[in-house]
């Protein structure tokens, strides 16, 4: 691990050089928000963010992905996109999310198309100062904070940044702008120290919003099943999907084809999906295996609380608080799970 | 039989394979015998499914219905969507894309030595003549076999000519009924459970097969058991909606468990753990 010092009056003339080499993605301004998208000029950068309405791992799984494209003849081809890409500036959170989601396409039967896109690219997170809104949970999920998952990490030090590089892709970037790094000095504090002062700081301005331990949720909510709690859920949502849309660490797709217009061909692409849609498990027959919202619901927060806590070791929710914002009839997960820690006998 | 059976490592590329015959049971449903560019295509267990892909028109999946050990691969699709729709109208010599298979398949050596009791409702009937020809085909590791069928009515009975000689055959104890029946039909007029009354088996040495519609599993599991025949001894395979085959897509999920994946076989001490199940 290496720590360098980076003036923040720098960090244009570094956005700079990186987009010379690099696809570069990261948060910019919106209207009111910010977005995670494709960076074209260092000042459209921000590093200054709170949370952006996509998540930055959708860079590696974008909604209308081409999976295979097809000709009359019958010839197919799988497409693949493996560009070198920054991620520059991405929260802890969807460092958390990212870690997650490539465990979840990497796991047999693999999935190419997004190991592909992620496969060379570089994420440089940054710690945040403050909590990003009253709608997150990464206090009480510790997602407020990152130890792996990222190359480099910048840490807010007053007038500069402390970058700390920690993969051998956090090095190669750094030796790529080894002209570049005039401007870094090895930082010679303690960095440690420096980082335990960082979270205590931290202490001070994030709170917990559950009324428990976020360890005794999976077992809180597995209790909850047959709870009235999910009719209440499902009488207030209009199963518009956008608590999945927007949030990191949903995956599940549909797939559809096109057809190029002049009918030569055509290509077959995967699509977000949402387990809120009505006809997400209806089957051919007419069979709807969640026909009823209060099911859906259900499934939604039980995939990440439950289901994948039972599967894979890790919730599927890093409180980033997107759903919470997205969702138009008010449903929050703060109020489900503190309603489900109420209802545990 | 061999398990070793291959999985197409190919992501979400399907293969070529040519249709070589169709035949059409019914109204709404076809059987398509295909022909693939390679031998290893065709190794699978019974009960396995297939993703099934027309460019252009999108992907299904769809139950194997022929024996690992028939020298003919086929599929018995449904009119349904759009998919189905299109396939219906395709000829012999014409090409359809495969993926797969995929899915556990049936644990076919359970069965060896043991006495059997299969029950298929309607289409289920498919998936189910996969592991039925395999087991009348290698008749000699299996004890008594008892198929029981259940169609909507007369017209919607699947594979008429091979149902003609189960009749006969020494070597199953068949029976089938209708839910509703029609002025010819001589046969039985009532829903699956109606025929348990008339089979009589060994509880001790039984294994108890369903595949039907989502509607058919809790009422004849009911009937299983009250043959006594041991929740452990009880297999099913269930549908689910699939994009993907591949563990991903989200689609074929039942609480934590990834049909894809997982299943469609099940036993019945695991179903019973997972609610949204049957």
């Amino acid at each position: 691990m290496k720590i360098y010092f980076l003036p923040k009056d720098k960090v244009k003339l570094l956005v700079e050089s990186v987009l010379d080499e690099f696809q570069v993605f990261g948060a910019k301004a919106k209207e009111m928000k910010f977005e995670f998208g494709k960076i074209d000029t260092a000042a459209e950068l921000r590093l200054d963010y709170n949370t952006t309405i996509l998540p930055p791992v959708k860079t590696f799984f974008p909604n209308d992905e081409k999976i295979l494209e097809f000709k009359p003849n019958g010839q197919t081809t799988s497409v693949h996109e493996n560009s070198k890409k920054v991620l520059f500036g991405v929260h802890p959170c969807d460092i958390h999310a990212i870690e997650m989601m490539d465990n979840i396409f990497s796991t047999p039967p693999e999935d190419k198309h997004y190991l592909e896109r992620r496969k060379d690219s570089i994420i440089i997170g940054i710690n945040c100062n403050t909590p990003c809104s009253d709608k997150i949970l990464c206090y009480d999920k510790g997602t407020y904070k990152a130890d792996s998952g990222f190359d480099l990490m910048f840490w807010d030090n007053g007038e500069s940044y402390l970058v700390e590089v920690v993969t051998s892709l956090g090095n190669f970037l750094a030796s790529k702008f080894s002209y570049f790094f005039n401007f870094f000095t090895e930082y010679s504090g303690d960095f440690h120290e420096f980082k335990s002062e960082y979270h205590k700081r931290q202490d001070f301005v994030f709170e917990k919003k559950l009324t428990r331990k976020i360890s005794e949720l999976p077992e809180a909510m597995r209790q909850s099943y047959e709870s009235e709690l999910w009719h209440e859920v499902g009488a207030k949502c209009l199963s518009c999907g956008s608590c999945n849309i927007v949030c990191p660490t949903c995956y599940c797709f549909d797939v559809k084809d096109v057809v190029d217009i002049d009918l030569a061909g055509g290509h077959r692409c995967r699509n977000w999906d949402s387990c809120q849609n009505l006809d997400f498990a209806c089957v051919g027959s007419g069979e709807n295996f969640r026909e009823k919202s209060s099911q859906r619901n259900r499934h939604r927060v039980f995939k990440k609380e439950v289901y994948l806590p039972q599967n894979k070791g890790y919730s599927g929710c890093v409180g980033c608080g997107r759903c919470n914002t997205a969702c138009i009839a008010g449903i929050s997960l703060i109020d489900i799970y503190n309603n489900v820690f109420s209802e545990e006998v | 039989m061999e398990a070793d059976f291959i999985k197409m490592e190919t992501g979400y590329v399907p293969v070529e394979a040519k249709i070589t015959k169709i035949t059409q049971p019914t109204e709404y449903e076809k059987v398509f015998t295909l022909d693939f560019p390679h031998k290893e295509h065709l190794k699978f267990l019974p009960c396995q499914f297939v993703m099934v892909s027309i460019f252009g028109f999108g992907e299904a999946p769809i139950s194997i219905c022929s024996s690992p050990d028939d020298e003919e691969f086929q599929l018995c699709v449904r009119k349904v969507g759009s998919l189905t729709n299109k396939m219906h109208s395709l000829k012999v010599g014409d090409f359809i894309g495969i993926r797969g298979p995929y899915g556990n398949g049936f644990p076919v050596e359970v069965l060896e030595g043991k006495d059997l009791l299969f029950t298929a409702g309607g289409l289920g009937l498919a998936p189910l003549r996969s592991l039925i020809r395999y087991v009348l085909q290698n008749r000699e590791k299996f004890g008594d076999f008892t198929l029981l069928y259940g169609a909507r009515s007369p017209h919607d009975r699947l594979f008429a000519d091979e149902i003609s000689e189960w009749e006969t055959s020494e070597f199953v104890d068949f029976h089938e009924t209708v839910d509703i029946g029609e002025e010819n039909w001589m046969g039985n007029v009532g829903l699956i459970t109606s025929l348990f009354p008339m089979i009589g088996i060994d509880p001790e040495k039984t294994i108890g097969v369903i595949v039907g519609p989502p509607i058919m599993y809790q009422f004849v599991v009911r009937e299983m058991l009250k043959k006594e025949i041991t929740d452990k001894n009880i297999f099913m395979s269930l549908e689910r909606r699939m994009r993907c085959g591949l563990g991903k897509c989200g689609h074929c999920q039942m609480n934590g468990v990834y049909v894809c994946q997982e299943g469609p076989v099940f036993n019945y001490v695991d179903v019973q753990a997972i609610q949204e199940a049957i």
